[in-house]
């Protein structure tokens, strides 16, 4: 044993009495929450930096300016009504991608068992394009048919990969054999259907925050930080106990067959929303949460360090797919798809080191 | 494979080596006779040719195109032209192409010692039509001819990389950790792809069925382009059933044996770099063929490479052909690339295999 785990470990406690009891009390251990502070802050930064960036390149102090309602119209225009939908969604979306990537990593007790590789963000971009060609594309009804897919999706690899344990391999290999399905069928409707709702739906199903606006954004966005914030405050405590193991965690009095149904909910929800609002952008719910727990060097399901490194990595790679390449905007589906891609081969590489020594 | 499951690959590999000479004697030796088993896979490729010339949107009897040969293709222009026109190079293209992929899938899954292996899912087709796009996108000109090339470095390189990808680390790959792997190089590759397709979308607009894997419109200058490489493919595959039976045993027991591991290795690159290089050029990436056939045959005629390879010659077009003559009739009027039907046939049957205790994918 070390000397750093004999010393007691830095923390906060904070307590609210209330009527002689409790009725908050949680420890704050400092280094995750430094953590999340400074990610916070570098998100910040990013988000400053893409209202800055663009056809006309505005000042920091301009944009701060804009922001505080002394712009003029010229700088309203662009920098509230063009770039802060966009600027403010990726970090949004990043953090709820972050905490589902963290529930279902959790529950699986998988760190390959993100949404993106057991098959649920497939379910929800196929459940969307399939709205989107065959019923409307509202974007209420494109959030219903994301949010069906990826439950579909959650109940056909749960129950496929039983037998084998949820934190077998048979899940994964269950959620990409869906997920190669469920493409093909969403490239199939793509090549179909109307040449106008081709486009929608081929442009959606890359996964893009380009030309996001609030009218449709706010719905979703709401809904998945308010989940974010509920899994945070709810979810937390129970998921260190299910990890603990099922006996400890019932013996404490918390069910673990009700944790893992309650994670399971909200992030379906996280990624459906997340789906419906800018499509399918893979691998931030893979790797946000192994940053997350990584930087902050802390156990267990680590919720909010998941949350600010994937607001951190979905702005950062908004940005790089705005204008890495001058003269072009890309979805960012594309540039997360690619970037994750390698992090995961460097994942497998690390793990079959280790597994094999 | 042994009949229980181990739980490393390491223990797997001790288990196949002291496996006593009777047990893996049965175990290579045939469920059905050979003779009918390769009568049976003739008959239905010779049915699945002929169901994928008569049938389409406009199917035509068998009378008619009995009476457009006989009496030359005036009596019936119009089933001559559907018939040998259209559907004859279509259905060679599939022939030669679900060949290619068969043996592709079998070569890796007996080098890797892996049953989940694919060209598809291992990420080479990706990487094979990733470098026929970037071609494109430089201003090769857009026929197969010209694509083949950059379609077989691509795949040659995902090759590569998976089996990089396997032999990091000190211990074999697990087949799962493989696939996840190439997976990963497949989104990669993907994801580059739609990058570039959207970045000049004009130009990739008529590739949007080619990217999803298909055989429709393809004509014999298409097919000439590629048959070369394909039948190199083939012959290389075949030639290395012996050092692949042996290597099955592991790479200590094969070297003993007197195979050169190395030479298998680059021989096994080449073989599905042609393959799946020159499939992909011609079709697109196709997945889930090379998957399926190993194991099909596998189960005929149990686990001995100098059966499962050649007979996944025979076996493999007529799936493609089966999968392509669906996706014509399957929805009316729209024809489904033909990628589409096997993805949605293969998707099942990985399922099935991980569910399977006697494969181990552990």
């Amino acid at each position: 044993m070390s000397l750093d785990q004999l010393s007691p470990p830095r923390a906060l406690t904070l307590r609210v009495p209330f009527g002689g009891r409790r009725l908050v009390s949680a420890r704050l251990a400092l280094r995750p929450m430094l953590v999340c502070a400074l990610l916070l802050v570098l998100t910040a930064v990013v988000v400053l930096l893409a209202l800055m960036l663009g056809k006309i390149v505005y000042s920091p102090g301009e944009v701060l300016a804009t922001l505080r309602g002394l712009g003029t119209p010229q700088q309203e225009l662009f920098i509230l009504d063009y770039r802060l939908p966009q600027a403010v969604a990726g970090p949004a979306f990043g953090a709820m991608l972050g905490v589902a990537g963290a529930l279902f990593q959790t529950i699986t007790r998988n760190p390959l068992g993100s949404p993106d590789i057991i098959g649920f963000t497939a379910g929800s971009s196929a459940g969307g394009v399939a709205v989107v060609a065959l019923v409307g594309s509202s974007h209420y009804l494109v959030a219903g048919g994301a949010l069906l897919g990826g439950a579909v999706v959650a109940v056909l690899v749960m129950l496929l990969s039983r037998g084998g344990g949820v934190a077998g391999f048979r899940l994964i290999i269950a959620g990409i054999a869906l997920s190669a399905m469920l493409t093909s069928i969403e490239t199939w409707i793509v090549l179909t259907a109307d040449l106008q709702l081709a486009q929608i739906a081929a442009l959606w199903g890359a996964g893009s925050l380009n030309g996001a606006h609030f009218s449709y954004l706010l719905p979703p966005m709401l809904v998945g930080l308010g989940t974010v914030l509920l899994a945070v405050i709810f979810l937390s405590r129970r998921l260190d106990l299910v990890e603990m193991g099922d006996d400890a965690s019932s013996a404490l009095g918390m069910s673990p067959a009700s944790t893992r149904l309650l994670a399971v909910a909200a992030g379906v929800v996280l990624v459906a929303m997340v789906t419906a609002a800018a499509g399918p952008i893979a691998f931030v719910a893979l790797a946000a949460p192994h940053i997350g727990r990584r930087l902050a060097a802390s156990s267990g399901a680590a919720l909010l360090p998941a949350a600010c490194a994937g607001a951190f990595l979905l702005a950062s790679a908004d940005l790089a797919a705005q204008h890495a390449i001058p003269g072009h905007t890309y979805p960012v589906g594309v540039v997360t798809v690619a970037v994750g891609g390698l992090y995961l081969i460097a994942l497998l590489i690390n793990q079959n080191r280790k597994a094999a020594v | 494979m042994p009949e229980t499951v181990a739980t490393g690959a390491a223990v797997r590999t001790l288990e196949e080596q002291e496996l006593p000479t009777r047990e893996r004697q049965r175990q290579t030796a045939g469920r059905f006779p050979l003779v009918p088993v390769v009568l049976a896979l003739a008959a239905a490729l010779l049915a699945a040719c002929c169901a994928s010339l008569l049938i389409g949107t406009e199917s035509v009897a068998p009378a008619r195109l009995l009476t457009a040969v006989l009496d030359g293709r005036d009596a019936d222009a119009e089933a001559w032209s559907l018939v040998v026109d259209y559907r004859l190079p279509r259905t060679l293209v599939a022939v030669a192409v679900g060949a290619a992929l068969g043996v592709a899938g079998a070569v890796i899954q007996a080098y890797t010692r892996n049953p989940l292996a694919d060209p598809g899912i291992l990420g080479v087709n990706a990487g094979a039509a990733l470098a026929v796009i970037v071609a494109i996108w430089f201003g090769v000109a857009s026929s197969t001819a010209a694509l083949v090339w950059p379609a077989l470095v691509g795949a040659a390189i995902a090759t590569l990389l998976v089996l990089l990808l396997a032999a990091a680390g000190r211990g074999p790959a697990t087949p799962v950790r493989m696939v996840l792997a190439g997976v990963a190089m497949a989104a990669v590759f993907g994801g580059i792809t739609t990058g570039i397709r959207l970045s000049d979308e004009r130009t990739f607009e008529r590739f949007r069925s080619w990217a999803a894997g298909s055989v429709a419109g393809r004509d014999l200058t298409d097919l000439a382009a590629v048959i070369p490489v394909i039948i190199v493919g083939l012959i290389v595959g075949i030639l290395l059933v012996k050092p692949l039976n042996a290597v099955a045993l592991g790479d200590d027991v094969a070297a003993a044996l007197g195979v050169s591991v190395a030479t298998v290795r680059l021989a096994t690159v080449a073989s599905v770099a042609l393959l799946a290089g020159a499939a992909t050029a011609v079709a697109g990436p196709i997945g889930f063929v090379g998957l399926m056939i190993p194991h099909t045959v596998r189960l005929l005629v149990g686990n001995d490479q100098t059966r499962i390879i050649p007979l996944s010659v025979l076996a493999a077009p007529t799936l493609l052909l089966v999968a392509d003559t669906l996706a014509r009739v399957v929805v009316p009027l729209r024809e489904v690339p033909v990628g589409i039907v096997t993805a949605l046939i293969g998707g099942p049957v990985l399922i099935a295999l991980i569910r399977n205790k006697a494969v181990d994918t552990q």
